[in-house]
């Protein structure tokens, strides 16, 4: 039971997105993922997702190949949340979250529906014309829509980046709680104070290249996050977080 | 508008189409079995009633189709290449002088003509490009088409025949008749079934093609579905009728309610709005006391183009 990429390569022309990455998510595991922009975070999560065709190497979910899938099939078994993910039409919310349950046949609203509402905090915006929310309220909207197929891996590319602290701490525990329930999580995030402070494995990834790759506090250490992202940064022990403090 | 109160108002414009003409008629004479009503009915009024059905909710369907694909609201079925491409096979039949020989010349030349252009769309738009590429290809199609029976006019052997073509582009469904009607039918229902069908997809393309492809839409699929949907149900019927202009505009903002923002909540109100609107317009160019009758194609555009500038206005409005 895991996502996995296989010495993954993906080109788009003569640019190298991912190069040669080889990498495992298994259930129950909140994984962050993080780098510069650039860095290839998204491509690997769209490469996860079975989206792009990899130039070379394996997208597999349980030894079997992405491609090899049913397209229902791995739609129910992995969700993916787009980055800044616009919607075309000025859908009622509830509607919108209920298009996550496309996999599974239903658009109208139900008990799955309901239960991502409320655990991203818009039960209350059911009703409301997707257009007329302010842009964090988009983004936990499009979260409910991710968390409404209930797939068994969750990828989600910078979902709190719109977000109030408040809703920002509520996502990472919702995406952790996820996680508990046994759902391998993989966010990207661009926080790195709260990336050390929730991720049981954090996968830093440089041009492409996975450059670290476990505990929080093994793989942000000074050394990689100068080298990384050229950036000097306070580090805290216990509890353990990092704090980008000035440019290098 | 509710589904419910639309076919009514199909079923009313229907019978109204039926009952309105040059020549009044009576259902007493037609159960007197009178032959002049009779053919009137038959050969006149029944086609063209049943041709106003089938054109205008094949173009409001594949309006609300396409602007749902395109996750655009300004997208018209003309956008495809498909009625430009039957608008041009048309035409040559008239211009060789076919379309009066061979009895459905003209609808064959045009179905075919729609279906050169969906072909050639196919080949430039390729096995994986996306929409862009694909409307692009579309529109360049289309102005070949235009251009192309822009020459076909150019060239006309007499005044007479480019009068004739002429007449014929601007769009109309009078004097169409019942085999022409019977040829286009299938094609418009495959088509109809084929649209119909794609509903949940488009509604899933709302959140784009990425996020629709994560969540089990098949973009390639899709993409034939509505296209090879749009252009048999456009194709034929343009064939037969002329370019008819605004109505796959109009009929889906018309329908767009609040409630009805997802595509597949607005195919089957876009496809009876589209009937019903085309064919009472239909009606109207008859009640009209012009000394010719009005082209239905020219009054569609007529009408539909002020008030498009309408509906953009309000649109204008809501935005930020």
């Amino acid at each position: 039971m895991t996502l996995a990429l296989t010495d993954a390569t993906l080109r788009h022309g003569t640019r190298t997105a991912i190069d040669r990455v080889s990498f495992v998510l298994a259930p129950g595991s909140f994984t962050v993922l993080v780098g510069p922009n650039g860095a290839g975070k998204s491509s690997l999560l769209r490469a996860l997702a079975g989206l792009v065709p990899l130039s070379s190497g394996n997208a597999s979910l349980d030894d079997k190949p992405l491609e090899q899938m049913r397209s229902r099939e791995r739609a129910q078994a992995i969700g993916w949340l787009p980055q800044r993910g616009g919607v075309a039409w000025p859908i009622a919310v509830e509607q919108l979250v209920a298009l996550g349950r496309h996999p599974y046949g239903g658009i109208d609203p139900d008990d799955a529906v309901a239960a991502a509402l409320d655990a991203c905090d818009v039960t209350h915006l059911a009703r409301r014309p997707f257009d007329a929310l302010s842009g964090g309220e988009q983004s936990r909207v499009l979260l409910a829509r991710a968390l409404a197929g209930q797939p068994r891996f969750l990828l989600v590319d910078e979902p709190i980046a719109d977000l109030d602290p408040a809703h920002q701490l509520d996502a990472l525990s919702l995406l952790r709680a996820r996680a508990g329930h046994g759902v391998g999580v993989l966010a990207v995030l661009h926080d790195l104070a709260l990336a050390s402070r929730v991720a049981d494995r954090v996968v830093l990834l440089q041009a492409g290249r996975l450059v670290g790759d476990g505990e929080a506090r093994a793989v942000l250490t000074h050394q990689a996050l100068r080298d990384v992202f050229g950036v000097a940064a306070h580090i805290e022990e216990d509890p353990f977080f990092v704090l980008p403090w000035e440019r290098l | 508008m509710s589904i419910r109160l639309l076919a009514l108002l199909v079923g009313a414009a229907f019978f109204a189409s039926l009952a309105v003409g040059p020549a009044p008629i009576t259902l007493a004479q037609l159960a007197a079995g009178d032959p002049v009503a009779r053919t009137i009915f038959f050969e006149l009024r029944l086609p063209r009633a049943l041709l106003g059905l089938v054109v205008g909710g094949g173009l409001g369907l594949s309006g609300a189709a396409l602007q749902g694909w395109l996750r655009n609201p300004l997208v018209e079925p003309g956008l495809i290449g498909a009625s430009s491409g039957a608008s041009l096979g048309a035409v040559l039949a008239l211009y060789s002088g076919l379309a009066v020989t061979v009895p459905l010349a003209l609808p064959i030349a045009g179905t075919a003509g729609a279906a050169l252009a969906t072909a050639l769309l196919w080949s430039l738009a390729g096995q994986r490009a996306g929409t862009t590429v694909t409307v692009l290809a579309g529109v360049a199609i289309a102005s070949l088409g235009g251009a192309l029976t822009s020459l076909a006019l150019n060239l006309a052997p007499s005044p007479l025949a480019a009068l004739e073509i002429v007449f014929w582009l601007l769009g109309s469904l009078a004097d169409r008749s019942m085999p022409q009607l019977i040829f286009a039918l299938p094609f418009a229902l495959v088509g109809a079934v084929l649209l119909l069908a794609q509903g949940r997809a488009l509604d899933a393309l709302a959140l784009g093609d990425d996020a629709a492809a994560s969540l089990g839409v098949d973009l390639k699929r899709l993409r034939i579905a509505t296209v090879v949907g749009a252009a048999l149900v456009i194709g034929p019927a343009v064939a037969i009728t002329g370019a008819i202009g605004f109505v796959g505009l109009i009929v889906p903002h018309l329908m767009r309610t609040r409630e009805r923002q997802l595509p597949s909540r607005l195919l089957w109100p876009s496809l009876l709005g589209g009937a019903a609107l085309l064919t009472l317009a239909d009606v109207a160019v008859r009640l009209v006391p012009t000394p010719q009758e009005l082209k239905l194609g020219t009054v569609t555009a007529l009408l539909g183009a002020p008030f498009f500038l309408f509906l953009l206005r309000d649109v204008q409005r809501r935005l930020p």
